[in-house]
């Protein structure tokens, strides 16, 4: 068998991630699924704003996503627990004692790695569990100690968490407006250079809220802009709380993941993709 | 508790990998990966034997789709159990517990016969806030109480499954023939049909790999016209069978197998009825 079996469950979780991005795309390719962005003059302050002035419900897109991530999470954190299983099959000459106990450890430090180590492998030969311990945190942070938060940890939390309750979601603004007016705009780009520029931005980066102000610019003495209640549309970005996109998400954590098992057996060719694109 | 409920939604989920799983066993079974070998005919023989051979197995992502499949139920009735328990009372361990040996029998001594407090106390942090009767159907779930039909109890395959396909790889394999039909043949005449799931004189709902089908002649048969038995065949249909196998993870029990079509069927039913009992207990 080798590590086949990790790579085909790394194979399926990439369908899990297809089926996530298609679900996501087709969803917000309707315009009734897409909030709508207005402009609003506000008299306290002086100032133009583009606001969220409508915001469908969002309950059922939630629940799909947290079930087909869920099982993307599920077949990721399974290809990894397949790497330690086959590893202790080859050191154990088929024999294993404990195979309950064997599982790709995700640690949160050096104490948790050396805990975890002595019980999901002890039934791995030294040179393996020295190359699963490079994929820990304690190593891979060293020498970012910006870092402070590790994409396996978030495998291992999304999992278990989705065992037990539904993952949560949330939607923040993309960075840009779908068909919007040119008053829009012209409340819009001021904002979003001042962004650029490293100024303050009042909506990026949160969740999506009904009259939320996602721009803002004071116009010259005496310009005041009709309000308008559609003008534009403004695409979400679905995110795992606080903001943290999920396609952004996936991509580092399938590049850990097949960094993992590439460490103990390269990918086939061809395997696990789609059956057009198969040669032979 | 509506259909939207978490719980309800992992059913659903797992319909979806149902549908997948169904689809991968139809186109299986449409390619008709089996043969059937004649087996020698002595002179006078008054029966046709043949044996039925696999010739290929069903695609791998077979068993990924079945992975999945049971990952959901069985996540389903963890749902369903978090939320019969108070939430200042659940905990990490907080889960629907499945367990294959009586962990609270007591020997003539007195004393546990099974040794393995751990499991005990696993079992009762588990447990820990939830309500005497929904605690009542979850110990009337675990697999010991079937005894020597444990592996069988559907909700005790579901977790074994699970926890195989989180360690290492369920195999799908072609598993026999149900559904079987044949005809007796005579160069190109058919000289009888024989009756669905009824051959040589046996009823047969499935054949396994291997297994050998008989047609016995019948007494009306053996005199007048007698063509030689050499003469005439048994031409064998049916639907191909898909296997899943559990292999050993740990424990007392042993590598098992089960038929996909009746696992998925039943596992679900199955499921369907726990959630809908323990449902009453969820916890405000």
């Amino acid at each position: 068998m080798g590590f086949e079996s990790s790579w085909a469950k790394f194979a399926r979780a990439e369908r899990h991630r297809e089926e996530l991005n298609w679900f996501t795309t087709e969803t917000f390719k309707i315009r009734e699924n897409v909030p709508t962005v207005g402009t609003q003059y506000q008299v306290e302050t002086g100032d133009h704003v583009v606001y969220v002035s409508s915001l469908p419900d969002y309950t059922d897109v939630f629940r799909e996503v947290s079930l087909m991530l869920g099982d993307c999470v599920h077949n990721l954190r399974s290809a990894l627990d397949h790497v330690v299983y086959e590893l202790a099959l080859e050191k154990t000459k088929g024999e294993i004692k404990n195979p309950r106990a064997l599982y790709w450890p995700i640690s949160d430090g050096i104490e948790d790695w050396r805990a975890q180590r002595d019980r999901k492998l002890r039934e791995i030969a030294p040179e393996h569990r020295t190359t699963i311990e490079r994929h820990q945190k304690h190593i891979r942070l060293d020498g970012h100690p910006e870092g402070t938060w590790d994409v396996f940890a978030l495998l291992r939390d999304l999992d278990d968490f989705d065992k037990h309750r539904f993952l949560t979601t949330v939607l923040i603004p993309s960075s840009g407006l779908q068909d919007p007016h040119p008053q829009v705009m012209g409340i819009w780009m001021p904002g979003a250079f001042q962004f650029l520029s490293g100024g303050p931005e009042e909506s990026l980066f949160r969740p999506i809220e009904l009259g939320a102000v996602i721009a803002r610019t004071r116009f010259p003495d005496g310009v005041r802009l009709m309000d308008m209640e559609v003008g534009g549309y403004i695409p979400p970005t679905i995110c795992l709380p606080p903001a943290l996109p999920v396609a952004d998400f996936l991509k580092t954590l399938f590049a850990r993941v097949e960094a993992a098992i590439s460490d103990f057996a390269p990918r086939p060719p061809n395997h696990g993709a789609p059956p057009e694109a198969q040669v032979g | 508790m509506g259909r939207d409920a978490s719980w309800w939604l992992k059913v659903k989920r797992a319909q979806k990998h149902l549908v997948d799983a169904k689809i991968q066993a139809r186109l299986y079974a449409d390619s008709q990966p089996y043969v059937f070998e004649r087996l020698p005919t002595r002179q006078g023989d008054r029966q046709i034997r043949h044996r039925l051979r696999i010739t290929a197995e069903p695609d791998p992502m077979l068993a990924l789709i079945y992975g999945d499949f049971v990952h959901n139920l069985r996540s389903a009735l963890d749902h369903v159990f978090v939320a019969c328990v108070p939430k200042k009372l659940r905990s990490v361990s907080t889960s629907f517990p499945m367990t294959y040996d009586d962990l609270f029998a007591r020997g003539a001594d007195g004393e546990f016969v099974s040794k393995d407090a751990d499991a005990r106390e696993n079992y009762e942090r588990a447990l820990r806030g939830l309500r005497p009767e929904a605690r009542a159907v979850v110990e009337f779930c675990q697999a010991h109480r079937y005894g020597a039909d444990a592996s069988l109890w559907i909700l005790g395959a579901l977790t074994r499954g699970d926890n195989a396909d989180k360690h290492r790889q369920l195999i799908a394999t072609g598993g026999g023939l149900r559904r079987i039909n044949g005809h007796l043949r005579h160069a190109d005449t058919v000289l009888a049909e024989l009756p669905i799931h009824y051959v040589g004189g046996i009823e047969i709902a499935f054949a396994h790999a291997e297994a050998v089908l008989i047609w016995e002649f019948p007494d009306w048969w053996v005199t007048p016209p007698a063509i030689p038995t050499s003469e005439v065949d048994v031409e064998y249909s049916g639907t191909a069978s898909i296997l899943i196998h559990v292999p050993w993870v740990g424990g007392n029990q042993p590598p098992a197998e089960h038929t996909l079509e009746h696992s998925l069927v039943s596992a679900i039913k199955s499921v369907r009825s726990i959630l809908k009992i323990l449902e009453k207990y969820v916890a405000e």
